[in-house]
């Protein structure tokens, strides 16, 4: 009966169709086609136990249990929405970080239309408001951001100017500030400066200066012409204890989309001390440990935190979609790599095959998220689809929930122009219980994986609500 | 980030799998895990009523009605499974060409073709050949033909080296026109014409470089061979799309042809280098609904290309499964779905395409960036297949989805191939899936026609969360 009731209580397919269904068309999101959302697969008993944030395309900052129910909710969505260590906020519990206000017209107006982002408390009320005073008068936050102990916010700022090693004219690039409480810039990294450290090739700068003659990077199309979707602190590691300044906690590690590499830079100094790509082997082999093969598109690295599993690894959602100067080849569905930074090996990685399912039944050629949990296992947001799942580190899939909160139509979210309905997730960030306030609900029931090939009873309406 | 209570300070070499407990896992293949198989949405007035035959990951090639009741079957793989038009049998009732002899493993051994044959509905063998072909086997794959005088077309293959190919050996594509008594009457033999595929020179440099770096490159994999079949263009005198002349596209070079029966040179081309398709930058989400008609942008990986038969809407009109896989030497930028796409082989212009936000979806809610196959019906309908996924559906000519069913026909633990953890890899992909008239079977062989409503017309409330 338990899971009875776990199914009734999952918000179906049919809630996108309702919100449509004056048009008369249904939008649904996913091939196949009717399909549940909310959790599907739950063993408490092997998931690490804990709540999960996320921007979704409805616009809101969701929190929910592994039963999929919402606990909380913020009426704004972030680019990503972020939860804030306590340690980073004198102890208070339940902050985010948000956009807050835009001069577009639609959510997804986050990058050139984002005026202004900043942190709001459990409740919602603005402790931090940034943006008027960037230059240009808006944030143009995207992609990432991180509090500082110290206080200070960095973020990931769309900035344009001309790259003169590439083209005269003024062309989208990526910066990194250190904004103060009080919303001064107090550091800044310009990427452009730095093109020469990249490692990109002589063919690699002809074919991108293509495409810029084609205009592809012109300002107001995407965030910048490397498109670096992750930066962080790379944070207290082994590496740097024992002795390897190339990984000192205040570096930042950060990747680029475009352009298929993953780089450290010098907090002082401003320049590369650490790469990986752009130009990797062809991908030939899944066994592990092997050097890193071609990465393409990939999202989320990082240096796992101590205290982890993997503690001092590089995690990263090696995405396998479209990239590179030219183009590389793609092997057809994502990977997740751990990867040791020293060596530059795969010790661990993740794909659908690991769930004994074919390599392309897990795939998001963007967007996508991944992170380590406390008892070894890895979260994984297969962002184009909104599937946040949870393998262990054989691949056994332990939880998996189906994002059911969707955008409106014409509200920009799908990127097209068409007024689909898309329920993708950009990132989804593992919370512990312990970092929301006291009395905070939570529930832990299990959900029974079906076998699929029996799910064949006729007039599937009545089979989804038994 | 920081974690509270943390496990340890230490750092924690993974464990990698070992001998995986498989009791109760479930087979999926694709993702979200939770989804419905068989059929999920059926308009009987609205879609082309008719059975679907193709070969799935079971080892069998299943008949199917359209509420994906099973009719027939056949205890054999076919690479792909077609039921022959009676027009070819004799006026025989249910006849195919199936693989009867493999290495082993099912998708392995569809590459070890040892015999192909002719199966009569009952699965008696009528025809088969493989012992008397080149190498002792058929060799046979992803495509074959029966033509009017009887002979079979088979694509097969042959390793050998090609001239401009840098001295390697290659695993090059060839045809055969087999006889009845298994003769071989005709040879077309792909590396033959590398100078006439449209390669330019930064193509072939590339190309090279692969063939030089890998063993035994299947640097072509063409994956589709038909007769052009008649049409008003050759009516009209353009002996380019003589009936008799053969389409044939390929799946790593992103090119399709039309070779000449007589001469074996090619007579028309498409491809390989395309203009880009609008692509938002960084994304790589198809801007699909583009400008049409427009003139043919970037194929990558596709399959299935066909001259669309006379009698239907569209004849003349080649129809091609743009996959939008990752293809081309070198490599091209990939959209985020597939693409079917109708052109005028003479104007070289799109005048018709299905992605999936012609359906109101994303584009990447339409994708198979592998095998699969599109079919114009008798009603302007187009079936495809979207063969990753095993879904099989029919598009109204404005998108509308009118039929769509999921193959619950997945491969076993003991033919899969094996993850490097050791789980078995079960999968329900399917290469080609084929509308098939109801008077091409025998009488009495049954059917039936019941609606499946689309989810969104039952107006159910929400349960809200």
């Amino acid at each position: 009966m338990k899971r009875k009731n776990n199914f009734l209580n999952k918000l179906l397919i049919f809630s996108a169709v309702a919100l449509v269904s004056t048009l008369g068309i249904s939008k649904l999101w996913a091939a196949p086609r009717v399909y549940l959302t909310g959790t599907t697969i739950y063993d408490p008993s092997k998931a690490y136990n804990s709540y999960v944030l996320f921007g979704a395309p409805d616009g809101n900052t969701h929190l929910i249990d592994l039963d999929g129910n919402e606990v909380h909710r913020w009426n704004h969505w972030g680019f990503p929405s972020e939860l804030l260590d306590p340690k980073v906020t004198g102890g208070k519990l339940g902050h985010v970080l948000v956009q807050l206000s835009s001069d577009g017209k639609d959510v997804w107006g986050g990058i050139f239309h984002n005026k202004t982002v900043g942190e709001l408390d459990w409740d919602g009320n603005t402790v931090w408001e940034w943006g008027e005073q960037a230059p240009g008068g808006a944030a143009r936050q995207n992609h990432d951001w991180h509090r500082l102990p110290n206080g200070d916010t960095l973020l990931d700022v769309t900035v344009v100017h001309p790259i003169k090693e590439l083209d005269n004219r003024d062309i989208a690039d990526q910066a990194i500030y250190e904004v103060t409480p009080d919303g001064k810039i107090v550091w800044k990294w310009v990427a452009g400066d730095h093109l020469s450290e990249f490692g990109i090739s002589p063919e690699g700068i002809a074919y991108l200066k293509k495409q810029l003659l084609r205009g592809d990077n012109a300002p107001q199309k995407g965030s910048g012409f490397l498109t670096i979707n992750k930066f962080n602190v790379v944070g207290p590691n082994h590496w740097f204890d024992a002795g390897d300044k190339r990984f000192n906690p205040d570096n930042i590690l950060l990747d680029s989309r475009n352009a298929n590499f993953i780089v450290i830079i010098d907090r002082q100094t401003g320049r590369v001390v650490w790469r990986l790509g752009p130009d990797y082997p062809q991908v030939k082999s899944s066994k592990v440990p092997r050097p890193a093969d071609q990465i393409s598109g990939q999202h989320d690295a990082h240096i796992i935190p101590e205290g982890l599993p993997g503690a001092g690894d590089l995690l990263v959602f090696d995405n396998q979609g479209s990239a590179g100067w030219p183009p590389v080849a793609l092997i057809g569905g994502s990977r997740v790599l751990e990867i040791n930074p020293v060596t530059k090996q795969i010790v661990w990685q993740y794909t659908g095959e690991n769930s004994g399912r074919p390599i392309w039944s897990f795939q998001s050629h963007f967007i996508s998220s991944a992170r380590r949990l406390p008892n070894g296992n890895t979260l994984i947001d297969e962002g184009r689809d909104g599937r946040f799942f949870q393998v262990t580190p054989t691949g056994e899939i332990v939880w998996e929930y189906v994002n059911p909160y969707v955008n409106q139509p014409h509200d920009g979210w799908d990127q097209s122009g068409q007024g689909v309905i898309v329920n993708w997730v950009y990132r989804a960030q593992p919370v512990p219980y312990d970092w929301v306030p006291a009395g905070t609900p939570h529930s832990e029931n299990p959900v029974t994986e079906p076998d699929v090939t029996k799910l064949q009873a006729s007039g599937h309406k009545k089979f989804w609500l038994f | 980030m920081n974690w509270k209570k943390l496990v340890s300070n230490k750092f924690l070499a993974l464990p990698l799998a070992a001998g995986i407990g498989l009791a109760g896992a479930a087979p999926l293949w694709a993702s979200p895990s939770v989804f419905k198989t068989g059929t999920t949405i059926y308009d009987p007035a609205k879609a082309y009523n008719s059975y679907v035959i193709f070969t799935a990951l079971d080892g069998k090639t299943h008949l199917i009605d359209l509420d994906g009741n099973e009719v027939h079957s056949w205890p054999h793989v076919a690479f792909p499974a077609g039921l022959l038009d009676p027009a070819l049998t004799g006026g025989k009732l249910g006849h195919v060409i199936v693989q009867l002899e493999n290495g082993p493993g099912i998708e392995q051994g569809f590459f070890q073709n040892k015999v192909l044959a002719e199966l009569d509905w009952d699965g008696q063998v009528v025809w088969q050949w493989g012992p008397e072909a080149p190498g002792g086997a058929a060799q046979q794959h992803h495509d074959w033909g029966r033509l009017a005088n009887g002979d079979t077309l088979v694509l097969s293959h042959l390793t050998h080296k090609v001239e401009g190919l840098d001295g390697k050996e290659v695993l090059d594509d060839v045809i055969y026109e087999v006889t009845p008594d298994g003769k071989i009457a005709w040879t077309w033999v792909a590396g033959d014409h590398l100078s006439e595929f449209g390669f330019s020179p930064t193509d072939l440099k590339y190309l090279q470089g692969v063939v030089s770096r890998g063993k035994d490159v299947d640097y072509l994999h063409i994956n589709d061979m038909k007769v052009v079949g008649p049409n008003h263009w050759f009516d009209s005198g353009d002996p380019r799309f003589n009936p008799d002349n053969i389409i044939v596209d390929s799946r790593n070079a992103n090119f399709i042809v039309i070779i000449d029966k007589q001469t074996g040179k090619v007579v028309w081309g498409l491809g390989p280098d395309y203009p880009r398709p609008k692509i938002a930058p960084g994304m790589a989400v198809q801007g699909a609904k583009s400008k049409l008609p427009r003139p043919v942008d970037q194929i990558s990986g596709q399959h299935d290309a066909q001259i669309i038969p006379e009698g239907l809407q569209g004849a003349g009109d080649l129809l091609v499964f743009d996959n939008q896989g990752s293809a081309g030497y070198p490599p091209v930028v990939t959209g985020a779905g597939s693409r079917v796409l109708e052109i005028d082989p003479v104007q070289k212009q799109v005048v018709w395409e299905y992605t999936a936000e012609y359906s109101g979806r994303p584009a990447w809610t339409f994708r198979s960036h592998f095998i699969s196959d599109a079919r114009r019906l008798p009603n302007g309908n187009t079936f495809i297949n979207e063969g990753m996924n095993g879904r099989f559906f029919q598009v109204t000519p404005n998108g509308d989805i009118v039929w769509e069913y999921i193959s619950p026909y997945t491969s076993s633990p003991s033919t899969s191939a094996l993850a490097p953890n050791g789980r078995p890899i079960i999968s329900g992909d399917v290469y080609r899936a084929i509308p098939v008239p109801y008077d091409w079977v025998p009488a009495g062989t049954p059917h039936s026609e019941k609606e499946v409503a689309d989810p969104d017309t039952l107006n159910l409330t929400p349960t809200a969360q």
